[in-house]
């Protein structure tokens, strides 16, 4: 009777005691998790990057290294960063563990190249049917590089493109001419001006 | 010209049954089992299983870190998930012999987790329920008969891990996978067990047993698509290895 008893007991304690094992038995290696704050926007774009939501069951997180995709790195579980160019940026953050195990993960920043800044000059007074009038687009800028596209609209159905364009137009009003500039990056702005043409709708040959 | 006749390999058994008749063969090899009286047991009952499937406890954790982030950021409130550790299940098998016996059996055994709220009008919800059936070839010897079992089982299990999420867009490394998927998988099962018995009426006994279940599926697919639930880019592996802690009923039906 105490045999079985003993016997019952033994198989009690066993399974209980390695059931309560059982999660141990498996080492896991950390887990990187992150957040970007923004995760968009123009640059210059400054982004905290917030990595004190990665955790590893068992162990201290020892070390997080930072990759920003931008041939940059940083140390440290809160960093930030600035994005000075636009494109679309990994970040990816490794974090290692006090037992030497590792992870990554990655995310991503989407930072948009800042507009170009498109002007033209306009005759400061107002012109005559059929006199010619140069637009001069030489004063416009990017900050992402030379313009490559000067495009015109000149509010009377016709277009043309180039830096410095000539245009006459045959009858008086007031013309909102538009110049569109493409960067070498590809971003695009746009700007309006009105030209007062002097002269009746009838006027002309 | 004469042929010679080939020489061909003749068995013991096939000696043996030539010359005893195929009838007395058959008393031959099946007499172990006649001298046991060959008892039929049918046993049965609920086990409490313990496993940590270390696929579902990353994701459940890393779930967990992105409600945390959630809660402090739109001031929720929304329970964390607990872990999936086991549940309760049954076996039943039943097995010819004693004290050594073959048998077959199957294990039934679910287990769930998740947790909902919102964040304003943002719902949040994370269901998993977890699904496992095997069918198993069982044996097991008695060193005290009766009393005291050793076993152990070999068969195929299949498992089913239904996945139900409503989840909003974080800014964060991970964030589970919104919809609703069933993923489905096979594997070998093995296990070994040690029962101490208790009889309580005759050929009625009640067991206590602990055992170990090795249950590794490489992969549990959904169609054709892998399960990753860490989101890793890598398919996830479902290991619902472990100890389990059960009640057995037997019943025994001398033959």
């Amino acid at each position: 009777m105490r045999a079985r008893f003993l016997v019952l007991a033994g198989v009690v304690v066993a399974a209980l005691a390695l059931s309560g094992c059982v999660g141990k038995f498996s080492v896991r290696a950390p887990e990187a998790i992150f957040s970007l704050r923004p995760t968009e926007g123009v640059a210059p774009l400054t982004v905290v990057c917030d990595g004190s939501l990665s955790f590893s069951e068992g162990a201290r997180i020892s070390e997080y290294i930072w990759d920003f995709g931008d041939g940059t790195r940083a140390f440290g579980p809160i960093v930030s960063h600035t994005y000075r160019r636009g494109g679309t940026y990994r970040v990816t953050l490794t974090v290692y563990d006090e037992r030497g195990m590792q992870s990554s993960r990655q995310a991503q920043v989407v930072v948009r190249f800042p507009p170009p800044e498109p002007d033209f000059t306009v005759p400061p007074i107002p012109v005559g049917t059929y006199e010619v009038i140069t637009f001069d687009a030489s004063a416009s800028r990017s900050p992402n590089g030379p313009i490559v596209r000067y495009m015109w609209a000149f509010g009377d159905g016709t277009s043309a493109e180039g830096v410095r364009v000539e245009k006459s137009y045959r009858y008086g009003g007031a013309y909102p001419v538009t110049l569109s500039v493409v960067d070498e990056v590809g971003a695009v702005a746009s700007i309006t001006k009105v030209v007062q043409v002097l002269g009746g709708p009838s006027c002309g040959y | 010209m004469e042929r010679k006749p080939k020489a061909t390999k003749v068995s013991p058994l096939l000696l043996w049954g030539r010359a005893l008749g195929k009838k007395a063969l058959a008393l031959v090899l099946l007499f172990p089992f006649a001298a046991w009286a060959i008892p039929l047991g049918v046993e049965s009952g609920p086990h409490f299983f313990r496993t940590y499937p270390p696929a579902i406890s990353s994701f459940v954790q890393l779930t967990n870190q992105a409600i945390l982030y959630g809660n402090s950021t739109f001031f929720g409130d929304i329970p964390l998930i607990p872990l999936m550790s086991g549940g309760l299940g049954v076996r039943m098998a039943e097995t010819l012999g004693e004290p050594f016996a073959l048998g077959l059996g199957f294990s039934l055994l679910s287990m769930e987790t998740g947790t909902s709220g919102a964040w304003g009008a943002q719902e949040v919800a994370v269901g998993l329920s977890l699904s496992y059936a095997d069918l198993h070839l069982l044996f097991h010897f008695s060193p005290v008969p009766g009393l005291l079992f050793l076993g152990a089982s070999l068969g195929f299990a299949w498992a089913n891990l239904s996945y139900r999420v409503e989840f909003p867009d974080l800014p964060l490394s991970f964030v589970p996978a919104r919809g609703e998927v069933l993923f489905s998988g096979r594997t070998f099962v093995a296990a070994a067990f040690l029962r101490a018995a208790w009889p309580i009426l005759p050929n009625l006994s009640l067991g206590l047993e602990g055992g170990f279940r090795f249950a590794l599926f490489p992969g549990l697919f959904s169609g054709e698509v892998p399960m990753d639930l860490n989101r890793d880019g890598r398919p996830d592996s479902l290991d619902l290895s472990g100890f389990w802690l059960g009640l057995t009923l037997r019943v025994e039906f001398p033959l």
